[in-house]
């Protein structure tokens, strides 16, 4: 199609300038770009806590049915009567899902104990991250990035929790719309007739959202 | 229909970077403000990337975050304020007889720009200057695509009349 071929000829040159000059200069196209990567940094040390907490919790949990292991064995042989019964009790290792509850959004990073062994022997960054001067934009992304992790799982109900515990923490968050969003597509993927309100309401205050299309296709719209 | 692989995330901010800056820009956002506003549509894009279902071309999926960003930016005015406050950085990479002749250049597209409409403006800058395709910026900006090609051709005639009067002006100047 004609109309699909940009301009050329002189033309062309002067708005390969305009476009230059009106584009950032290089020095801010790195500095932003240092910027993001120090944010990603934030949420991968966010995550990567995240995941000592979950190994924490797995290798307590790992250790607890151990001695429940040892002390069921032992009177195994000692009493072989009723080991059976005491074997069959033995493996309480939580499962995953409760293990995963341990990284409960609610709950702030910093207040969990550091895992008691081994100490991680990763080599930290230079400057250890602080722990951010009150909520920041990354930890609300950490949040939500669980809760759409769960809904695209499948995992609906733990996506609504995990979105509810996000508004708890996050009363003034920066992610409100999405997180209007994705609790309108949880809903209406658990339960439709109470996701349609939710739908209709965000599409109502966010005609024009990046999740519109997204909230429409879940709740039929 | 979801993307097999979501692109990745650098290679998207160093494609689009200079979309963004300049989608930012024609939003309203200030001066000094582009920097701070590019940063933060890029964090969205970030945490967006992996749920990016390819069904929109990247270009406006990207305009749509930059103007909910730039939307979010003017309700702040207050912080801008301050920002404005701020000098915007000289462009110290180039040599000034390019930095000056890029000026130039701009100043004319600028002056062509300032006098179409609105929103043959929009439609032309987005096609001839950010290489969007009819089918992208109908959809970026909710606008029927036939009426884009519409508004389109109308601004190029324009363009071909402002660039036929401009190298006649610059041609009697230089006789002059």
């Amino acid at each position: 199609m004609a109309d699909e071929r940009p301009i050329s000829g002189p033309g062309r040159d002067l708005l390969a300038a305009y476009k230059a000059h009106m584009g950032p200069s290089p020095a801010a196209v790195e500095r932003i770009a240092a910027a993001l990567q120090e944010d990603s940094a934030k949420v991968i040390d966010l995550r990567s806590r995240r995941r000592w907490i979950v190994a924490a919790g797995l290798l307590l949990a790992a250790a607890i049915g151990l001695l429940a292991l040892q002390s069921t064995l032992v009177p195994r042989h000692a009493a072989q009567g009723d080991a059976a019964a005491k074997y069959e009790r033995a493996p309480e290792v939580p499962s995953p899902v409760q293990a995963r509850e341990v990284v409960a959004p609610a709950q702030a990073p910093e207040e969990v104990p550091a895992p008691p062994e081994p100490a991680p022997t990763r080599p930290r960054r230079d400057a250890p991250v602080q722990a951010p001067q009150g909520p920041s934009l990354a930890e609300e992304m950490l949040d939500m990035r669980a809760a759409q992790a769960a809904l695209a799982g499948g995992a609906t109900a733990e996506a609504l929790a995990l979105l509810d515990a996000y508004a708890r923490k996050f009363p003034d968050g920066r992610l409100h719309e999405e997180y209007l969003a994705l609790r309108a597509i949880a809903l209406c993927t658990g339960e439709p007739p109470a996701g349609q309100a939710e739908a209709a309401a965000f599409l109502a205050a966010h005609p024009r959202s990046v999740f519109a299309s997204r909230v429409r296709g879940a709740c039929e719209f | 229909m979801r993307a097999a692989h979501p692109p990745e995330f650098d290679a998207v901010y160093r494609a689009h970077v200079g979309f963004v800056w300049r989608a930012v820009r024609r939003f309203g956002v200030a001066e000094a403000d582009l920097e701070d506003a590019v940063h933060e549509v890029f964090l969205v894009v970030h945490r967006q990337l992996a749920g990016f279902d390819g069904r929109a071309a990247i270009t406006s999926w990207l305009y749509a975050i930059a103007r909910g960003v730039a939307s979010n930016r003017r309700r702040s005015v207050q912080r801008r304020e301050r920002h404005d406050a701020l000098a915007p950085e000289p462009t110290a990479e180039l040599d000034p007889a390019e930095r000056l002749a890029r000026a130039r250049a701009a100043e004319v597209i600028e002056r062509f720009l300032g006098g179409l409409p609105a929103e043959q403006r929009l439609i032309f800058e987005l096609f001839e200057i950010e290489g969007m395709r009819g089918a992208e910026i109908a959809e970026a900006i909710d606008l029927n695509v036939n009426t884009v090609f519409t508004r389109l051709r109308a601004a190029r005639q324009r363009f071909s009349a402002f660039l036929a009067e401009h190298h006649a002006r610059e041609g009697r100047a230089s006789d002059g």
